[in-house]
C-alpha cells in the first residue's frame, strides 16, 4: 500500500515537472532561401505543431512574395511592369502599396531613394556580376530614365515612361519582414528573430522578457560585429555597401548608388542602420541616409522622427539617435577603432 | 644516402612511420571541439552558412553547380552531409555526416566543399546580426 | 617499333585495361574520395621492374586514357593524370635502385605517391588546400592497397619468371 502510493506521487510529480517544462517557449528554427538570399526564421513557441506550422506559413509567404516582387522572373509584376515598355500596368493591391509607400520616401528625401535607379544598377554590372565602370556620357544617358517623379502611380494602376525599370529590392525585405511578424503574432507566437538576409524582424522579446540583442556587422570584417543594440519588436535594418562591391584600380565601387550622380554613393557612410516599427519604411531609410550621409540623414531624422539612426562613418565614427544611447553598446575590441557619438 | 634506400629495413620502418603518425593526427583531429557552423562552398565561393546547433527539423538544400550538376546537403541539428548528387562516384554521399571541422566532405565534379568551422566564439551574445 | 615491343606493351596495357575498368565495378566501401585498390597498378608496377622507362610510362598513360573513356568518367582524368603521373616518377626512381625482390616497397611508395597527387590536383581545381584534410587517411590507405598489390607483384612476377 505505502509503496503505491509512494509511486503515484512520484508519477504526479513527475507529471507536474512535464507540464512545467512544457510551457516553457521552446526555440524552433526554419531556414528559406528567397530574395538571392538565406533567411533564418527563429520562434519561440510552447506548442511545436504550432510553431512548424507558423513556420511553414512565413517561408510559403516569402516565397511567393518574392516571386510576385523580384525584379525578373515570369511571376513577376514588376518584371511585367519593366518589360511592358510604357503602357499601363495593374498591380496588385499589395504591389501598388509597396510602391506607394516607397515613392513617399523617396519624397520625404529628395529623390535619393530611387525606384528607378535600376538601369544604373545594371549599368555597373551589379545584377549580372559582371561589373564595369561606365563612363559619363552613359550615365548621363540612362539618368534621363532614372525619375521616380515620372513613376505615374493612380490606385493601383503603374505607368513609367520609355526605357524606366524599377526594382522594389530596396525595401521588399522590410515588407516582408512586417507581413512575417504579423503571420507570427497571428498564429500567437510572442517571441521571434526573422533575420531575412541581413534585415531583422524581431516580435516581442526574448521569453524571458529581456530585449533581444542585435548584432551590428562590423563593415570590414563580415565574420564579426562592433556592436550590439538591445531592440524588442521592432525592424532593424542595415544598408552597407560591403555587401555587393567589386574593386578597380585600388578603388572600391558599391552596389548603392546615389541617384543624382549615378555612381556609387559617397557620403562618408559605410553603413547605415535603422531601427522602428515599419520595416518597409526603415528598409528605405537605411539605403536613404546611407546615401544622404550623416547632416542631411540627421537633418531628415529632426524634421520626421519615428526611428531611430545607427550610422558607422569611414573616419571611424559611429552616430547614434539619442534614443540609443543606454541600448546601443561598442564591443571592446573595437574601442580602439571607433568613437561612439549621439548626434542631435 | 643510396645505401639506405636500398635498404628494405629503411623502408619498412618509413612506412610504419608515415602509418603511426598519420593514424595520430587523425586521432589529434577528431578531438578539436566542433563549433557547429556548417559553409557551404561551391567553387570555393562561400554561398551558405548555417547554425547546425539551431536546427530543430531537418531540412535539405539542392546546390546547382553552375556548370552542370548538382548536390542535395541535408541539414540537421549538429550534422550535415549530402544525401543526392549527380556525380558518378557518389563519394561525397558516402562520406556520411560531418559534425566537427576535422574533414570537410568534398564533390571534386562539382566543386562542392563542405566545412564545419571550428567555435571561435562567432556571434555568442547577438540573437541576429543585422547586415 | 620492332613487334616483339609492340605485341608485350599492347599486352600489358590491356591486361591493366581490364583489371582497371573490372575494380571499377565493384563500390568500395571506405567513404573517402581516391580510396580504391587500384589493382591495375600491379602491371604498372611490374612493368617499372622489368621494362624500361618510357614502356612503362606509355603503358600507364595509354591505360589511362582509354580507362576514362571506358569507364565513362571523364572527370576523372585529371585525377588520374596528376596521381599517376606521380606514381609512376616514384615507382621509376625506385625501381632503379631496388631489386626485384623489393617490388613491394616500389608499390607502396608509388600508391602513396599517386594519392598525394591526386590530392594535389583537388586542391589546385578547388582552390584550396583544405582537402589535404583527407592526407593522413589516404597516406595510410596508399600504404595498405600498396602493400596488398605490391604483394600481388611480386608474386606474379616469381610466377613470370619461373617461365
Amino acid at each position: 500500500m505505502r509503496a503505491l502510493k509512494l509511486i503515484s506521487l512520484l508519477l504526479c510529480c513527475a507529471l507536474l515537472c512535464a507540464c512545467g517544462s512544457a510551457a516553457a517557449p521552446q526555440p524552433y528554427e526554419s531556414y528559406v532561401y528567397a530574395m538571392d538570399t538565406v533567411m533564418t526564421l527563429r520562434v519561440w513557441s510552447a506548442d511545436a505543431a504550432g510553431a512548424q506550422s507558423a513556420l511553414s506559413a512565413v517561408s510559403g509567404m516569402l516565397s511567393a512574395l518574392d516571386e510576385q516582387l523580384a525584379v525578373t522572373g515570369e511571376k513577376s509584376e514588376i518584371a511585367a511592369l519593366n518589360a511592358g515598355g510604357h503602357r499601363s500596368v495593374t498591380l496588385s493591391a499589395e504591389s501598388a502599396e509597396i510602391l506607394s509607400r516607397m515613392l513617399a520616401v523617396s519624397r520625404d528625401t529628395g529623390g535619393v531613394l530611387d525606384p528607378s535607379i535600376y538601369p544604373v544598377v545594371r549599368a555597373w554590372g551589379f545584377t549580372t556580376d559582371s561589373y564595369r565602370i561606365p563612363d559619363e556620357a552613359e550615365l548621363r544617358e540612362i539618368l534621363k530614365k532614372v525619375d521616380y517623379t515620372k513613376i505615374a502611380l493612380e490606385g493601383n494602376t503603374v505607368t513609367l515612361e520609355p526605357g524606366m525599370q524599377i526594382d522594389l529590392g530596396s525595401v521588399v525585405k522590410g515588407y516582408a519582414g512586417d507581413r512575417a511578424a504579423a503571420l507570427l503574432r497571428e498564429a500567437g507566437v510572442a517571441s521571434a528573430v526573422l533575420n531575412l538576409g541581413g534585415n531583422v524582424r524581431l516580435v516581442g522579446s526574448r521569453p524571458d522578457g529581456a530585449p533581444f540583442r542585435v548584432g551590428v556587422q562590423d563593415p570590414l570584417d563580415e565574420s564579426s560585429y562592433l556592436g550590439i543594440v538591445a531592440a524588442a519588436d521592432k525592424s532593424v535594418v542595415t544598408s552597407g555597401g560591403y555587401n555587393r562591391y567589386f574593386e578597380q584600380d585600388g578603388r572600391t565601387y558599391w552596389h548603392i548608388i546615389d541617384p543624382r550622380t549615378g555612381c556609387p554613393a559617397d557620403s562618408g557612410v559605410i553603413s547605415a542602420t535603422v531601427i522602428g516599427d515599419d520595416g518597409l519604411r526603415c528598409d528605405a531609410l537605411s539605403t536613404a541616409c546611407f546615401i544622404l550621409g550623416v547632416e542631411d540623414a540627421f537633418a531628415y531624422w529632426r524634421e520626421k522622427g519615428g526611428f531611430d539612426l545607427i550610422l558607422i562613418t569611414a573616419d571611424g565614427h559611429i552616430y547614434i539617435t539619442p534614443d540609443l544611447a543606454d541600448s546601443f553598446r561598442l564591443e571592446d575590441a573595437y574601442a580602439d577603432d571607433y568613437t561612439v557619438e549621439v548626434h542631435e | 644516402m643510396m645505401k639506405y634506400l636500398r635498404s628494405t629495413r629503411f623502408w619498412l620502418g618509413a612506412f610504419s612511420v608515415l602509418l603511426l603518425l598519420s593514424a595520430a593526427s587523425i586521432v589529434f583531429m577528431h578531438r578539436r571541439a566542433d563549433g557547429g557552423t556548417a559553409v557551404i562552398l561551391q567553387n570555393n565561393r562561400e554561398i551558405r552558412r548555417i547554425d547546425l546547433s539551431a536546427v530543430q527539423e531537418p531540412y535539405t538544400l539542392r546546390v546547382d553547380n553552375p556548370e552542370g550538376g548538382y548536390n542535395i546537403v541535408l541539414v540537421e541539428k549538429g550534422r550535415i552531409s549530402v544525401t543526392e548528387a549527380s556525380c558518378p562516384d557518389k563519394i561525397c554521399i558516402h562520406q556520411g555526416r560531418i559534425s566537427d571541422s576535422t574533414k570537410p566532405i568534398v564533390c571534386l565534379p562539382n566543386r562542392l566543399m563542405i566545412l564545419i568551422e571550428a567555435a571561435s566564439g562567432s556571434a555568442p551574445d547577438a540573437d541576429a546580426l543585422t547586415s | 617499333m620492332e613487334t616483339k615491343r609492340l605485341t608485350r606493351l599492347a599486352l600489358f596495357t590491356t591486361v591493366a585495361l581490364i583489371i582497371f575498368t573490372v575494380e571499377a565495378q565493384i563500390p568500395v566501401p571506405v567513404p573517402l574520395p581516391g580510396v580504391k585498390l587500384g589493382l591495375a597498378n600491379v602491371v604498372t608496377v611490374y612493368a617499372a621492374f622489368t621494362m624500361t622507362g618510357p614502356d612503362a610510362v606509355l603503358i600507364l598513360l595509354v591505360r589511362i586514357l582509354l580507362g576514362s573513356l571506358l569507364t565513362g568518367n571523364m572527370m576523372a582524368l585529371l585525377y588520374s593524370l596528376g596521381g599517376g603521373g606521380l606514381c609512376i616518377a616514384v615507382t621509376l626512381a625506385l625501381a632503379k635502385l631496388l631489386r626485384r625482390d623489393q617490388m613491394w616497397i616500389a608499390s607502396v611508395a608509388g600508391a602513396v605517391a599517386h594519392n598525394v597527387g591526386q590530392l594535389m590536383v583537388a586542391a589546385a581545381v578547388m582552390q584550396t588546400m583544405a582537402v589535404f584534410a583527407y592526407l593522413p587517411a589516404l597516406l595510410i590507405s596508399g600504404v595498405v592497397t600498396g602493400a596488398f598489390t605490391g604483394l600481388a607483384a611480386q608474386v606474379l612476377t616469381r610466377r613470370l619468371d619461373k617461365n
